[in-house]
């Protein structure tokens, strides 16, 4: 089996509900080189359990769980394993979904029905320090920051309840990057524009991601269940 | 020198009343109440309304200048000359009802009352004057009275007689008024009279408002009448005058219709200036155009059971106000931070505390910063968590950092983290021996007798954030954290109380101590639960309590507890826990109170205290836009569960019962193919908050219906049946069902005759076909009720459905041949047709992705069309390899816009770009959206050759689809192109058309 020498193979933990989906995807990830499958859970409360001792790089999380959310168990883990990155797989492009995932402390998402191998870079990415971001979700967040981080349509509680600088502000250059993508710009239009590389543009996506972050689990609970009600 | 003495006086006098009007200042109409017109748009044909009046059948009567109509708060009948001969030509003045129901009119010539369904008209001949009759009243017995400009009439032995007028009281303008005994009254411009034992007595009229005309009276609710005169308005009571309040400037001589309502506010309504509301505080808020109302003519006011005030206006239609019965202060009290405790220091005074701005005080709907939050230690930007005023008058306030202050004598402490346990303070209170109990993102720390005391394991209680602190009657401390669970101060210990049916990682989050013992816990996503001696019972969906998560918990003085959620609260009465505790009841009696009644959002979570009672009954609370209250003392009382009226029956016959229907119960006998019925509740005032169901017996359980249904008869077997409509209100308790019996016949060929003759007859043809005919009857549902439909619910479990089941059988299917791709060797052909089908997954996963999209009623909103819009065109691009430019509104305004109104925008958009993307040969396409008041202008535009002479003339099919279905929006939709700077398709989409209330 092929595989980088050098390279430290990324810690991956899948977790999926639905029992086809889990099957193909666990015997995809466990041929590819580079990566470690190190763990597979079909439940938010068995991922939250074993995560923390399977110490992954990269969690692949179904957005919908039964029980537990996938977004709840992000949300739970993020103060616990602060270096862990969260890929949320979803079936569609639910913007509500993936914006409050990314609150609750996912760095990226993907469609489920995207080719393997866009999720093999994603997770490569992601691991790197990168984050991916559409322009549906890029609306979202600049309306987010217009807000000054209070979300009317759901009357949602302030972010970063428990800091004492009260909603983070975003940089220029992470303003810029933000607007390039509403306004339908690619990586590479974006990287062109501002002269830096497409994996900087990624990079700045991971900072506003984490600006996005609640700071406490009181306030992602209740986010949680305005959202399942 | 008199002039000049003259001239100071008045100036004084003027003085006095500015001021005395601002010291009244009740703000703006619209901060008490919600108002809507009724017009022409929902049914209400006419503009000039005279009177209204409510029946006991939950209608609401409205005359105009020309006929009636009828509410019943979904929609207006006219009734005239169609119903009854007797309305033709016939202006109806005044409306009135009687105590058995009955309601009166009189107008024109005439006096008419509908009784049980019945119109009956008295005219000339029995006695009433051809003039116009101006007011009527029934006294309790059911004595008639009417009165015209120049005379007095009442009805004995079914005919008007006249009756001697008064005396001193002038020759005309004689209108009438019942007291609260019920005597009849009879009052002018220049005085009132009283009908006593066959003779009118006058009234003696204290002296010190003598030279005032009077404009209006009705009888005062705490007995004695409100007599509106020139200036002002006052209560006149065992022949004194209440004090005075004022009538504004303008508005001042005229006429008025006048309404006390039972929160305790007097209402005036004059023909030219609007409304006037005297609140139960003494405000005065006067009520125009400028106010949403449709005119400021008023010529009538009603009071409904659920404490709406309807104004009939002569000229502006009708028009509902729904009082606010939930208030929040905020930004325009000066307010510049979310609040996450509050707390009344002294009446009328709250301790605010504020989520970066520091310490506040509320007063009077202002915030300022709070005196005493000032010297070294204090920040103006500091995050308080909660805020306390111990018994002493010291100030405890608990931030995010530096932790715990205490305020004494002006000066301020930070209490040491070491002493406390953490320096995050969440929650404090201090209980009725004192103790100050702070709960921290670490535990719980007391103080007692000035020493604090970190409580450890070996209290019983885990490392925990708290959420809530609460002290039940006997005194004990509670404690309870989300996740973490919920514990009782035992003998020196907590104990960890367990709940029936949760595990100690529920979310505890809020708590409540009771009157009768009880302690109140808030579960988020579970419900309420009690526990009551050593008991515990949590109070679920099952029971009602359906508020998504219970954030906090507060009993009021009533004896009522209420519960928030993040997006209402609801109220219900401790003696109905008791009831479901006791089997008496299967569900809790609630009062439901959401963004319609004004509910600003839910209190904060997690910080104690966030609801706090004031010393007047009204309960605070601190929400992210600011601090809210509701006014329990001024709460009408829940009316009791709402009935069912039978708007019209239908049978598929001619025969079908229409209106008007008078029986709750109705036998339809054998209706022929179908039953279609539509009803409403018996109260017109709050249609938003009543819910229906229905159920067909012998066999059907309770459904959730709209305002009708139709039962298909070739559904049900042959037997009797009977259709039982349901309704409650404000997610209360179940009213009285109404319904309908009737018969499905068993047909002729099943019956005993023809079978007989069948068998000895044609048993070889007819039998077949008959058993035929009859099993494919059977084998349909035996029920079907078709709704006007619970369409948004509908829309919800379709768009779950699609994703849950469709979308994860689809994802299955790709991941599966990708994984064949990717693991399994094979030829390069079967390679190539497995990645075919890839391809056709991944495409239906598109087209599923845009039904789930489309569908999904939370993508109702402006916002969402455009975000997909802008999307759709980036993948379209990606797609095809060129450049997508986007110039669309950033937060377009909050817009409800329905599926198919979407569906038809999105398919003229890609419509749009299959067009560019086939003809341009350019190298981007761009999309700009501008949203109008009318409406949204839609621009596609590419960068290629534009249409040569060919194409254009070929326009054709696609074009021509793209402007038709603009039209058929009610838009229109222009194509521009000059050759080598592309193609630009425009269109402007008017918004749907929207009259939800």
């Amino acid at each position: 089996m092929a595989q980088g020498p050098t390279a430290v193979k990324i810690r991956v933990v899948l977790v999926e509900d639905d029992e086809g989906t889990r099957e193909n995807l666990e015997a995809m990830l466990r041929l590819e080189p580079g990566l470690d499958l190190v763990g597979v859970h079909s439940t938010g409360d068995a991922a939250l359990e074993r995560i923390p001792e399977e110490l992954p790089h990269v969690l692949l999380m179904d957005i919908r769980l039964p029980g537990l959310s996938g977004i709840e168990v992000v949300g739970r883990l993020r103060p616990m394993m602060a270096e862990l990155s969260v890929l949320m797989l979803t079936t569609y492009e639910d913007s509500e979904l993936v914006f409050e995932s990314l609150r609750a402390g996912a760095q990226g998402y993907l469609l489920k029905n995207r080719p393997f191998r866009e999720l093999v870079e994603a997770i490569h990415q992601v691991h790197e320090g990168g984050s991916p971001m559409s322009m549906r979700i890029a609306r979202k967040v600049v309306a987010y920051f217009n807000e000054g981080g209070q979300r009317s349509e759901r009357s949602l509680p302030a972010p970063a309840i428990d800091s004492n600088s009260g909603p983070e502000r975003i940089s220029d250059r992470e303003h810029e990057v933000l607007s390039a993508f509403a306004s339908g710009k690619t990586y590479k239009e974006i990287g062109g524009a501002l002269g830096i590389s497409e994996n900087t543009v990624r990079t700045y996506v991971r900072r506003i991601y984490g600006k996005l972050q609640v700071k406490t689990r009181c306030e992602a609970v209740a986010k949680l269940s305005t959202l399942r009600s | 020198m008199g002039s000049v003495l003259a001239w100071i006086l008045s100036l004084g006098i003027l003085v006095a009343w500015t001021v005395r009007l601002e010291a009244a200042g009740g703000g703006t109409l619209s901060e008490h109440f919600q108002v809507r017109v009724y017009d022409q748009a929902d049914g209400l044909d006419y503009f000039a309304v005279s009177s209204i009046a409510a029946t006991p059948d939950g209608r609401l009567w409205i005359a105009t200048f020309r006929d009636l109509a009828r509410f019943d708060g979904a929609s207006f009948e006219r009734v005239g000359e169609g119903d009854a001969p007797g309305f033709s030509q016939f202006q109806v003045r005044t409306l009135t009802t009687d105590s058995g129901g009955r309601l009166w009119f009189g107008g024109a010539g005439r006096v008419g009352v509908l009784e049980k369904g019945r119109w009956r008209f008295y005219v000339g001949e029995q006695g009433v004057p051809r003039f116009m009759i101006r007011t009527i009243v029934v006294t309790p017995g059911g004595e008639v009275w009417a009165a015209w400009d120049a005379g007095i009439i009442r009805l004995r032995k079914d005919v008007f007689e006249s009756v001697n007028l008064p005396e001193g009281m002038g020759t005309d303008g004689y209108n009438l008024v019942l007291d609260e005994f019920g005597r009849v009254g009879c009052w002018t411009a220049r005085g009132i009279a009283w009908w006593d034992a066959g003779g009118w007595k006058r009234q003696s009229m204290p002296t010190d408002v003598a030279g005032q005309a009077i404009c209006g009276m009705i009888p005062a609710r705490g007995g004695g009448l409100w007599v509106a005169l020139g200036s002002e308005v006052r209560r006149l009571e065992s022949e004194k005058w209440g004090a005075a309040r004022m009538r504004p400037e303008g508005m001042q001589g005229e006429p008025v219709a006048m309404l006390e309502d039972r929160r305790g506010g007097l209402w005036l309504g004059g023909w030219t200036r609007g409304l006037v509301w005297y609140g139960p505080d003494g405000g005065m808020t006067v009520g125009t155009t400028g106010d949403g109302l449709a005119s400021n003519s008023v010529s009538s006011l009603l009071e409904d059971d659920a404490g709406n005030v309807w104004v009939g206006s002569n000229g502006g239609y009708l028009a509902r106000l729904r009082p606010l019965t939930l208030r929040v202060y905020g930004a325009e009290g000066g307010l510049g931070h979310v609040v996450n405790s509050v707390v009344e220091e002294e009446p009328g005074v709250l301790a605010v505390g504020t989520h970066g701005g520091g310490l506040m005080r509320w007063r009077d709907g202002m915030f300022q910063r709070h005196p005493k939050w000032t010297g070294p230690g204090v920040s103006d930007t500091a995050f308080v968590h909660a805020v306390l005023r111990d018994g002493t008058g010291d100030l405890w306030v608990g931030t995010q950092s530096p932790g715990l202050m205490h305020e004494h004598e002006g000066r301020w402490e930070v209490i040491s983290p070491g002493l406390t346990g953490a320096q995050i303070i969440r929650a404090l209170h201090e209980d009725r021996r004192g103790r100050l109990w702070v709960g921290t993102a670490a535990g719980v720390a007391v103080r007692e007798n000035g020493v604090f005391r970190v409580l450890d394991d070996r209290s019983g209680l885990p490392h925990m954030v708290v959420h809530g602190l609460a002290e039940d009657r006997e005194g004990r401390m509670w404690v309870c954290g989300m996740g973490y669970g919920l514990f009782r101060e035992g003998d020196g210990r907590f104990e960890r109380v367990p709940v029936a049916g949760l595990d100690e990682r529920a979310a505890y989050a809020a708590m409540a101590g009771g009157r009768d013992g009880s302690m109140w816990v808030g579960v988020m996503g579970q419900g309420v639960v009690r526990v009551r001696d050593g008991r515990s019972r949590l109070y679920g969906g099952a029971e009602g309590v359906a508020v998504g998560f219970a954030v906090a918990l507060k009993e009021d003085d009533d004896g009522q507890l209420w519960v928030w959620s993040h997006d209402r609260c609801v109220r219900v009465p401790v003696e109905s826990f008791d009831a479901v505790e006791a089997g008496r009841a299967t569900r809790l009696g609630l009062g439901s109170f959401d963004r319609r009644d004004g509910f600003p959002g839910a209190p904060r979570m997690g910080f104690c205290p966030v609801v706090s009672k004031g010393a007047d009954g009204r309960l605070w609370w601190a929400t992210v836009k600011g601090v809210a209250v509701v006014d329990v003392r001024r709460l009408i009382p829940q009316p009791s569960a709402p009935g069912i009226a039978w708007r019209w029956l239908h049978d598929g016959d001619s025969d079908g019962k229409a209106e008007p229907i008078w029986e709750r119960d109705v036998d339809l006998g054998r209706p022929r193919e179908f039953l279609d019925a539509n009803f409403r509740a018996d109260r017109f005032g709050s249609p938003e908050h009543v819910r229906y169901s229905a159920r067909l017996l012998p066999h059907g359980a309770w459904h959730d219906v709209l305002r009708s249904l139709r039962v298909s008869m070739q559904d049900l077997r042959p037997g009797r049946y009977r259709l039982e409509v349901r309704a409650s209100e404000r997610e209360g308790e179940w009213g009285i069902p109404s319904s309908v019996q009737f018969e499905v016949p068993t047909p002729f060929w099943r019956q005993g005759w023809f079978m007989g003759v069948s068998v000895l007859g044609a048993a070889g043809l007819v039998l077949p076909t008959v058993r035929w005919l009859s099993q494919r009857r059977l084998r349909q549902r035996m029920l079907r009720l078709e709704q006007e439909t619970l369409l948004e619910r509908e829309r919800t479990r379709i768009a779950q459905n699609l994703h849950d089941d469709l979308g994860a059988s689809v994802t299955r299917v790709a991941l599966m041949l990708e994984r064949v791709v990717t693991t399994e060797p094979m030829s390069v052909s079967a390679m190539e047709r497995v990645k075919d089908g890839l391809r056709v997954v991944r495409g239906t996963m598109g087209t599923l992705d845009a039904a789930v999209w489309a569908v999904n009623p939370a993508n109702d909103t402006l916002g969402e069309l455009v975000a997909y819009l802008g999307q759709m065109v980036v993948d379209y691009c990606q797609g095809v390899g060129l450049r997508a430019v986007l110039e669309l509104p950033e937060s377009p305004a909050e817009r409800r816009l329905g599926a198919e109104w979407r569906h038809h925008v999105v398919l003229i958009v890609k419509e749009a770009l299959n067009n560019a993307v086939k003809h341009s040969g350019g190298t981007e396409i761009r999309l700009r959206i501008v949203t109008a008041s009318q409406g949204m202008n839609l621009r596609v535009a590419d960068n290629g050759q534009g249409l040569a002479g060919i194409q254009r003339r070929r326009e054709g099919r696609g074009m021509g689809n793209l402007r038709s279905r603009a039209e058929a929006m009610g838009g229109s939709l222009e194509i521009r192109s000059e050759p080598g700077t592309g193609v630009q398709v425009m269109a402007f989409i008017p918004w749907p058309k929207d009259r939800l209330p």
